[in-house]
């Protein structure tokens, strides 16, 4: 009989137990997937960040503005080749949170200019920019509340007082998966130019968004700006948009490394339970093994046997959690979508998928060591009487 | 019945075994109960910064501070209010308050976002649950500024005697405030006009107002919005802090019990594992207990009574760790204000008690089958085996 054969024979022995071992490996790896793509999704803006792309926000917060009148002076500075401002709106469709997705008013002119992962067909890119109400809708946000052109949506505001009726101009997807295509955008001049806006509100930015000539040189231009601005009521900070969106990730850190410390846990419950099994079995073979042994084979073979099985059922339960989690995680994110807002399509990264099948490999080999060295270190002898 | 000590017995004789399992068991269990503390932890510390007698005066349709405002005018009409309780001087307790949030420099070269609140002469009156420990309540008219308890040590000008910077000027702290555990403990409180006049922001943000006694809350909140003179909305202090942690905890919550979901499935086929495998080396011993006159229901409940200490002691295992994480205090960005919210792992007696009933669930899941199989057995093929 080959090795392989006789691998396969002694998994197969207990049928059940293999069976069941497998269903709880798939489960730990489909936990450990679901947990990792958890953390990638608070990188996932620090992730398609731009090198070329600098955020300039207000020094006291993100959350206070900065005069309108900035935009000329920074696309003036050498080294900028484009400029547009965002402001966060936070509008809600009902009076709770419950239908809750990101909206920001930005500059219809410039916006793609700084942001060209937003890809639209030409002419509803067009006639967003014709109408100073004009909205653009991310299109997982537009099939989760069956938008397209023409619609209209209000949303009530929260920073601005009110209701604010847009049209849907355009339907937005992403360049790549990265982008968040569960948002809205609408032209800012449709609340500044309002007279129901209180003139404090008026001509103001929440945050600049710079585009380089050189990434190489974005440090500098980031210190020209707040050089620019250092003596002036509004002071800035100018960072990468990478260092921005990190910026969020480290306020949240307790949330990512409770995550990333449960995963670990996941791990070692796998660890726990196909070390078990292996345990088990080697216990239940020690005479076969003895006489393996006794006929002749190295100890180094008998251990190989005995690794060969728990990486068979490594690869086996990564292959069987590698292909549920994707589908677990798409059925979590439509259950939590009415209550924290829509998250991107495709959220479960290739590579994520690939970190976790070899996180498992790597964990039922851990958990085959001990059984392995326990088959060995056993004299034949003993071995031999042994009754299990 | 089968006497509880041969299962006890049986149990230590695969000690190997045994462990593995309710190790895995156990961490199950410290997941799960350390996301409902965590989750309880968060609810209390918002929850705990409110007063049942007061009020928060919002802008109609604001789900924050933050995001509202009010006119210096509208807080004038609400003082005038007949249930408003009075302070100490004689003057009604309401207060305007200014919000902002500042990024302040945090431990570790990382920033935080923080509430600055702009407070009134009544705001201390009126918020009696807020108490200095130590050094004074900042001067009026002043840029002095009081930090809550849990920013004490952020950064190194983050203490008594220290000065904060922001929007460009000086703000010497002379006093720590404690608030009950609550949201409070996490802001900077300054003087409300000088606050403004930093910040170029000329209304309130919200009004807190104190009423007489609790039971007047109610047709206070019905007065505000039915006045025709303002379009603002009140909402009872409590309900209103329980609101603001809503997002993240049901964040924590929704992540945490679905990973504990999925993980028990996991722990429980573990425990099937090692129960079939008992069932199995047993065949014999179940046999003789058969033979001498235990009845199969006996035999069935004799396992699953094994694999249900097995879940409990996972469960105490479990909940014993997650009692540790007491000491462990989280600072994080709450996603709903944008500012930081301080709150620990809160253990209650009904959470225990559920880890303790989860992990023997689990354990009597585990054990069902092998049960079965066990009980199935006939006595003649056990005792030949």
């Amino acid at each position: 009989m080959s090795y392989v054969g006789f691998v396969g024979r002694n998994l197969l022995r207990n049928p059940l137990r293999l069976a069941l071992t497998l269903l709880a490996g798939a489960v730990g790896v489909t936990a450990f997937i679901f947990l990792s793509t958890v953390v990638d999704l608070f990188y996932s803006k620090a992730r398609a960040a731009q090198v070329d792309r600098l955020i300039v926000r207000n020094k006291v917060s993100f959350t206070q503005p900065l005069p309108l009148s900035y935009a000329a002076r920074i696309a003036a500075l050498p080294g900028v080749t484009a400029v547009t401002h965002e402001e966060y709106f936070g509008g809600t469709l009902g009076d709770t949170r419950k239908d809750f997705f990101a909206n920001f008013s930005v500059d219809p002119q410039t916006f793609l200019e700084v942001f060209p992962e937003f890809v639209a067909p030409p002419q509803q890119l067009a006639a967003f920019r014709g109408d100073p109400c004009g909205a653009l809708v991310g299109e997982t946000l537009a099939r989760r509340f069956g938008w397209k052109p023409g619609d209209r949506v209000t949303l009530k505001g929260q920073f601005y007082p009110g209701d604010w009726t847009f049209n849907v101009r355009g339907i937005y997807t992403g360049a790549h998966p990265g982008v968040n295509t569960a948002a809205l955008m609408f032209g800012y001049r449709c609340i500044n130019e309002s007279d129901r806006l209180a003139p404090s509100l008026k001509d103001k930015a929440g945050i600049y968004a710079v585009r380089v000539d050189d990434p190489a040189r974005s440090a500098e231009v980031a210190a020209a700006i707040d050089h620019l601005f250092d003596n002036s009521p509004f002071p800035t900070k100018t960072e990468s948009e990478k260092s921005f969106q990190l910026g969020f990730v480290a306020m949240t850190s307790a949330i990512v490394t409770a995550v990333k410390g449960v995963s670990s846990v996941v791990l070692l419950i796998i660890l726990l339970v196909i070390g078990n099994t292996l345990a088990m079995g080697v216990r239940e073979r020690t005479r076969d093994l003895a006489t393996l042994r006794a006929l002749g084979f190295r100890p180094r073979t008998v251990v190989a046997l005995v690794m060969a099985e728990s990486a068979v059922i490594g690869l086996c339960s990564a292959a069987l959690g590698v292909t549920a989690a994707p589908v677990l995680v798409r059925l979590f994110a439509k259950l939590i979508a009415a209550r924290l807002g829509t998250l991107p399509e495709h959220l479960t990264r290739g590579h994520t998928l690939w970190v976790s099948a070899l996180a498992a490999v790597a964990v039922s080999l851990l958990a085959g060591v001990g059984p392995a060295l326990r088959a060995v270190r056993l004299p034949v002898a003993e071995g031999l009487r042994k009754v299990a | 019945m089968v006497p509880l000590f041969y299962n006890a017995r049986s149990l230590w004789a695969r000690r190997v075994s045994t462990g593995l399992t309710v190790v895995g068991l156990g961490l199950v269990v410290f997941v799960f109960s350390s996301v409902l503390m965590l989750a309880h932890g968060i609810e209390s510390a918002l929850a705990s910064g409110g007063d049942p007698s007061n009020v928060v005066v919002l802008r109609k349709g604001a789900t924050s501070e933050l995001v509202s405002g009010i006119e210096q005018e509208a807080v004038r009409i609400l003082s005038t209010d007949s249930q408003v309780a009075s302070g100490p001087d004689g003057l009604p307790l309401v207060a305007g308050e200014r919000v902002a949030l500042l990024t302040l420099p945090g431990g570790r070269a990382r920033s935080m976002s923080t509430t600055a609140r702009g407070i009134s002469a009544e705001s201390f009156a009126a918020r009696p649950e807020v108490r200095i420990v130590s050094g004074r309540r900042p001067r009026p008219g002043t840029n002095e500024v009081v930090l809550g308890r849990s920013l004490v040590g952020t950064s190194p000008e983050a203490g008594l005697g220290g000065a904060l910077t922001f929007a460009g000027q000086r703000w010497p702290v002379v006093g720590v405030i404690a608030a009950r555990g609550g949201a409070f403990e996490s802001e900077v409180w300054a003087d409300a006009l000088r606050l403004g006049a930093a910040f170029g922001r000329e209304d309130f943000s919200s009004a807190v107002v104190r009423l007489r006694s609790p039971v007047e809350v109610d047709a206070f909140v019905k007065r505000v919005e039915a006045n025709p003179r303002f379009t603002l909305e009140a909402r009872p202090e409590p309900a209103y802090w329980a609101d603001q942690g809503s997002g993240l905890a049901t964040f924590i919550r929704v992540l945490g019990l679905f990973v504990s979901l999925v993980f028990s499935v996991g722990a429980v086929l573990g425990a099937m594992i090692t129960m079939y495998a008992q069932v199995a080396t047993r065949v014999a011993e179940l046999g003789m207990l058969r033979a001498v006159g235990f009845r199969r229901r006996s035999v069935l409940a004799s396992v699953v009574v094994e694999s249900a200490m097995l879940g409990a002691a996972g469960g105490v295992l479990g909940a014993l760790g997650a009692l540790a994480t007491r000491w462990i205090h989280i600072r994080t960005l709450n996603f709903q204000t944008f500012a930081a919210v301080s709150f620990g792992f809160s253990p209650t007696p009904a959470i225990l008690l559920g880890a303790l009933l989860f992990g023997t669930a689990m354990g009597i899941l585990g054990g069902l089958l092998p049960a079965l199989r066990a009980a199935r057995l006939s006595i003649l093929d056990a005792l030949r085996a």
